[in-house]
Parts: structure tokens; C-alpha cells; sequence
């Protein structure tokens, strides 16, 4: 709509003629898709979803006065109703992408609905586990079948629940490899929507949650010599930061670069954590040898993800863009060695809080030559999450604690201040 | 993704998939309940299962068994217990078995949670189990009267509240719970 106000208003001023006006409208329906079906098709979606988890609150009702014949029908016809709708789809309306979605969403709920009814009506034994494989298993073929990105979604959160369900908790964790079947089942369908509909909304929720799957899935490799886990997390997370700043991936997200997001916050989150000397005491406490470190299976994980964070490091200098990376870019390296010697010394700790200051300053000296806001206030948040974690390490007065904030507070406002008023500048210039 | 003559095909042999396992699931369940009947004794817990609704959670007075030493028998796992009936119509364990019996049907699978020794008898192994029967569903406005009343049941030893479950070749369906040969929905509606 704000377009649409746009265009008329320069129309109106005399700024552009009638025939540039219908160009530019005519751009962006073909870049966008049709502003109508999309509401048609969130409209849709949500209708279904609200109509399936309607029929999931009823399955929790009870229903004590009906017979078990009556009540097993009933728990069928959900799903029978679900896949009557999916085949009218399949047959009368495979092209439009709402009832695709909207019909996909009604028999992924139902799928669920019908097995949770069967096992409270026959008062079955409770795994939650095998109930969530099930009707995931279930439900995969319709992302496929249907090319329904609403049920690739649900798949997503649905398998990552059954990852968490399941003894994800216990240490040592044991590999779940039936999740990275299910999570590499579903791989095709993101390569799909990746190439033909980058811009979706759709595809661009699929950038949040395959990465934040892939972090969470890291986790069952957790054997035995946990501590390496630290390494792998942050090779994971710089191949992530890596990938989002390539040159030809950058332009492909439309709005927020979730590997970028996932990458820096989660690089400099875990580099928070291990700026405290607790962890690095049970680090250099939890010491396994070099030979246990070897033989892991932490290891062994490790060697792939530094060997592709590496990879995607070289495919930067071969860019020439490798300057634009840095420092963060290059943790997952430099945080090996200091590992290493995290186990030997407590100069480790000091190291990782000087690596914090110098992605903080690095940081916020790229987001003034690039003039950007955002990365110059990632540097800020950076070096303010800092001194707060300091505060709780070191002894200050109140005060002084108070004058610190209030200064890095005072330091946030110029900085964005001097930034806009460059920004200003330029754009008169 | 253009495979458009094949997607039908794939859509009803998916059709038929969703619905066989629901189906498979009501037929085994149907087939436990034509098992041997028994009532167990039991001596409850409110808690809310998101997709299944309210349901009490019942624990068994019957829920060990003496067994000989020799067999060493460890945590996790699977016994196969026979049962019988006392003098006063509840189940009670007749028969242990560290292997699927294939003489009969009315044995129930469970795996073993601990195992304690015997005070003064080498010779013998205490294990303990946990039934798969475990949870008893019902509407939720009445879930939580049914709990209370169950737990001042068990209090009251005029009161003898038992589960009805069918069992049938190492699997069991709980039919019913019962106090004093009432179903315990019942007595939470009268009440």
C-alpha cells in the first residue's frame, strides 16, 4: 500500500510520467507475487491451523459419554476429512498455493489428532517420543507431495521436539540418528524453495529454523569429552557467519541474514560465557588427556566443521572479501589454540576477553567505514555485554558501576548520533 | 520439483499409510482386550498430557517379585510375568520368565526398574517394574474429583480401588479403575 501512495504522489508532483508509474507497479507485482494471493495464503494457513489445533484441544477434552466404537470413528474422520481436502487439491487446484498450504496444515494436525485420540481412547502407554516420530513420519510425504512449506515448517519444530523428548538431557547423550535422518529428509524440499522462491517468507522462515535445528542436533555428539563440544559449536557457528557474507549468498536474504544473526550472536555469546574463570576451571578440572581427546567422537566431529568453516574462509580471500569478515569470522580458529591452552594456564580467560574487545572494536570500526548501523551497534552490544559480565566478576561500588553504565549508555546514543548525521551528510552531498 | 503423474500415486499410498497405523493401532489394542482379564490393585498422582488430555496416573501394590539369585537379573531388563488370581479376585504374580513363553498368551512384558536383595537369602533377587498401564484418561472437568476421591479411597480400608486390565501376549489395555466394583467416573458424577 505504501507503494501504491508512493507512486501517486509523484505522480501527482509531476516527478515521474503515467508510463513509469505502471512499469514500477508492474516490477514489483512480478518480483513480489500478487501482495492478494499472499494474504489469501496466510489467511488460509492460519485458518487451518487454527481449525487443527481446535481439534487437538477437543481430542484433550475427553469425551466420556460416547461408546469406544463411536469415539474411535470419530478420532478417524479429522484425517479422513484432511485427506479428502488434499486430494480436491491434488486434482481440482494443484497451482494454487493456498489450498496447498491450508490443506496440508488441516491433515498435518489431523495426522496427530487421530493417533493422540486412539491412545487416550485405548488408554495406551505414553511415549511422547515415539508419538511425535510417528506423526512426523506421517507427515513428512506431505511437504513433498504437496509442496507445502507451512508442513515443512511444523516438520522442522515437530522433530526438534522429538530431539529434546528423547534423552537429549542425559550425559553422556547418545546420537539420535534417526533425527538427522528426519532432519536430512527434509533438505531437498529447503534446496527447492531456496532456488525458486528466495524471497518468500516461507523460505525465510527455513533460514531461521534449518540452522538453529543444525545447532540444536550438534548437541547429541556429546559423548564423553564435552568441553571439545566448545570448538565444534563455534566452528558450526563461524561456518554459519562465513556462508551469510559470501558474496552471492548476501543478496538472497531479503530482509534479516539469519546465518549471519545465528552466526555473530551465537559466536560471541558462547565467547561471553568463557570470558568467566569458573569455566575454564572445569575445563582445566575436566582435563582428558590428549589420547581421550583424539579417540572422541567430539573430535571426530570437529575435523569436518573446521575443515568447512575453513573452506568457506578461503572462498572469502578468493572473493577478496576477506577483510570483511574479520574478526569474527576467524574465532573458530583462533579460539582453538587458546583451548588448548585453557588447559595448562588462566591466561586463557584473559585472551578470550581480549578477543571480546577486539570483535567489539573491530566491529564497531567497520560499521563507521561502512556506515552501518547495524554492525556498528553489534560492536556496541558487543563491548557493553562485556563490562556487564565483568560486573559480575569484579568487585565495584555501586557507583561505579551505575557511572559505567551510564557512560557506555551516553557512548551508545553519540555513536548512533554521529552515524546518522554521516549518513545525512553523505545523502546531501 | 516436477514429477506431477506421480504425485497421486505417491498421495494414495500415503493415504493409506496414515491411515493403516491408527488402524493397526485400535485392531492390537482390540486383540489385548479379548486377553485375559485381571484387576490390579492399586495403591495415584494430576497430571496433563498436552495431546492426550487429563488423565491420573495409578501405581500397583503388585509390583515386585521374588526371584532366585541365579538368574541375575539386571536393571533394564525384560521380564515376563504370569498371573493368577487370590482369594479375593486380584491379580498376582504366579510366574516370572527372562524369556518370551511361547506355551501361552496371558503374560505381560515389563522391564525391570530395580533389582534389591533379599535381607538373609542369598539365594534370591528381588525386581521391581513399572506396569505399561500407567495412566488412566478421563474428561478433564472430572480428572481432578476423580483424583481426590481415588486418594481418599486408598486411605479408607473399606474402600478397595483396583485397574481392569486385559492382558494378551506381553501387551495390556487398561479398560477401567474401579472402587468398590464402581467405576471410579461413575462415583465422581454421583458425587
Amino acid at each position: 500500500m505504501s507503494l501504491q501512495k508512493n507512486i501517486k504522489e509523484l505522480l501527482e508532483a509531476g516527478v515521474i510520467s503515467p508510463e513509469i508509474a505502471d512499469n514500477i507497479q508492474n516490477y514489483y507485482k512480478t518480483k513480489g507475487g500478487n501482495p492478494h494471493n499472499r494474504l489469501f495464503v496466510v489467511f488460509g494457513v492460519i485458518g487451518a491451523l487454527l481449525v487443527g489445533l481446535g481439534i487437538i484441544l477437543i481430542v484433550a477434552h475427553n469425551w466420556d459419554n460416547l461408546s469406544k466404537e463411536i469415539k474411535t470413528i470419530l478420532a478417524f474422520i479429522p484425517l479422513l476429512i484432511g485427506q479428502g481436502s488434499c486430494f480436491f487439491t491434488l486434482s481440482k487446484k494443484p497451482n494454487s498455493i493456498a489450498w496447498r498450504e491450508s490443506s496440508a496444515t488441516f491433515l498435518f494436525f489431523a495426522i496427530g489428532s487421530c493417533i493422540a485420540l486412539v491412545g487416550q481412547i485405548y488408554n495406551l502407554p505414553s511415549n511422547l517420543s515415539s508419538f511425535i516420530l510417528t506423526w512426523m513420519l506421517l507427515a513428512l510425504p506431505l511437504v513433498y507431495i504437496l509442496r507445502s512449506a507451512a508442513v515443512s515448517l511444523f516438520y522442522l519444530i515437530g522433530i526438534n521436539f522429538y530431539l529434546i523428548q528423547g534423552d537429549y538431557w542425559l550425559n553422556p547423550v547418545s546420537i539420535n540418528y534417526t533425527y538427522w535422518l528426519l532432519f536430512l529428509a527434509i533438505f531437498p524440499f529447503y534446496y527447492y524453495l531456496f532456488k525458486s522462491k528466495p524471497k518468500s517468507n516461507f523460505t525465510n522462515f527455513h533460514h531461521w529454523l534449518i540452522p538453529l535445528s543444525l545447532v540444536l542436533g550438534l548437541g547429541t555428539f556429546a559423548k564423553g569429552t564435552e568441553t571439545l563440544m566448545l570448538v565444534n559449536f563455534l566452528s558450526l557457528l563461524g561456518a554459519f557467519y562465513l556462508f551469510s557474507q559470501l558474496k552471492n549468498i548476501k543478496n538472497i536474504f531479503p530482509r534479516s541474514n539469519s546465518y549471519f544473526i545465528i552466526g555473530a550472536l551465537g559466536t560471541i555469546g558462547i565467547l561471553l560465557g568463557l570470558s568467566f574463570f569458573e569455566i575454564w576451571d572445569e575445563i582445566y578440572e575436566l582435563d582428558y588427556g590428549f589420547t581421550k581427546y583424539i579417540e572422541s567422537l567430539e573430535f571426530l566431529v570437529a575435523i569436518p566443521l573446521i575443515l568447512i568453516a575453513s573452506y568457506l574462509l578461503y572462498m572469502h580471500w578468493q572473493q577478496k572479501t576477506i577483510n570483511s569478515v574479520f574478526p569474527i569470522g576467524f574465532i573458530f580458529l583462533i579460539f582453538i589454540p587458546i583451548f588448548i591452552l585453557g588447559h595448562f594456564s588462566a591466561a586463557a580467560v584473559f585472551l578470550v576477553n581480549l578477543l571480546l574487545l577486539a570483535i567489539g572494536i573491530f566491529t564497531i570500526r567497520k560499521g563507521v567505514q561502512t556506515s552501518n548501523l547495524g554492525t556498528l551497534n553489534l560492536g556496541l552490544l558487543s563491548i557493553a555485554a562485556l563490562i556487564c559480565c565483568r560486573f559480575f566478576d569484579l568487585e565495584l561500588s555501586f557507583v561505579l558501576r551505575g557511572v559505567i553504565f551510564i557512560l557506555v549508555g551516553i557512548g551508545f546514543f553519540l555513536a548512533n548520533y554521529w552515524m546518522l548525521k554521516q549518513t545525512q551528510t553523505n545523502e546531501i552531498q | 520439483m516436477k514429477f506431477n503423474k506421480y504425485i497421486l500415486p505417491a498421495f494414495a499410498i500415503l493415504v493409506f499409510v496414515q491411515l493403516y497405523i491408527p488402524l493397526k493401532m485400535v485392531l492390537d489394542s482390540e486383540k489385548v482386550l479379548k486377553g485375559q482379564e485381571l484387576k490390579f490393585k492399586t495403591a495415584p498422582i494430576d497430571p496433563t498430557d498436552p495431546f492426550r488430555g487429563k488423565y491420573i496416573v495409578l501405581s500397583f501394590e503388585e509390583n515386585e517379585a521374588i526371584v532366585p539369585a541365579f538368574q541375575k537379573w539386571r536393571k533394564g531388563e525384560l521380564a515376563y510375568l504370569g498371573f493368577t488370581s487370590d482369594t479375593d479376585g486380584f491379580a498376582i504374580i504366579d510366574t516370572v520368565y527372562s524369556f518370551k513363553p511361547s506355551s501361552t498368551t496371558d503374560f505381560l512384558e515389563v522391564p525391570v526398574t530395580r533389582v534389591l536383595r533379599v535381607p538373609n537369602n542369598d539365594n534370591k533377587q528381588k525386581i521391581r517394574f513399572n506396569y505399561p498401564f500407567n495412566r488412566y484418561y478421563m474428561e478433564e472437568s472430572k480428572a481432578y474429583a476423580a483424583e481426590v476421591f481415588y486418594r481418599n479411597s486408598i486411605r479408607d480400608s473399606t474402600k478397595v480401588t483396583y485397574a481392569v486390565v486385559s492382558i494378551n501376549n506381553g501387551k495390556a489395555i487398561l479398560s477401567d479403575v474401579m472402587c468398590n466394583g464402581v467405576s471410579l467416573k461413575d462415583l465422581v458424577d454421583v458425587n
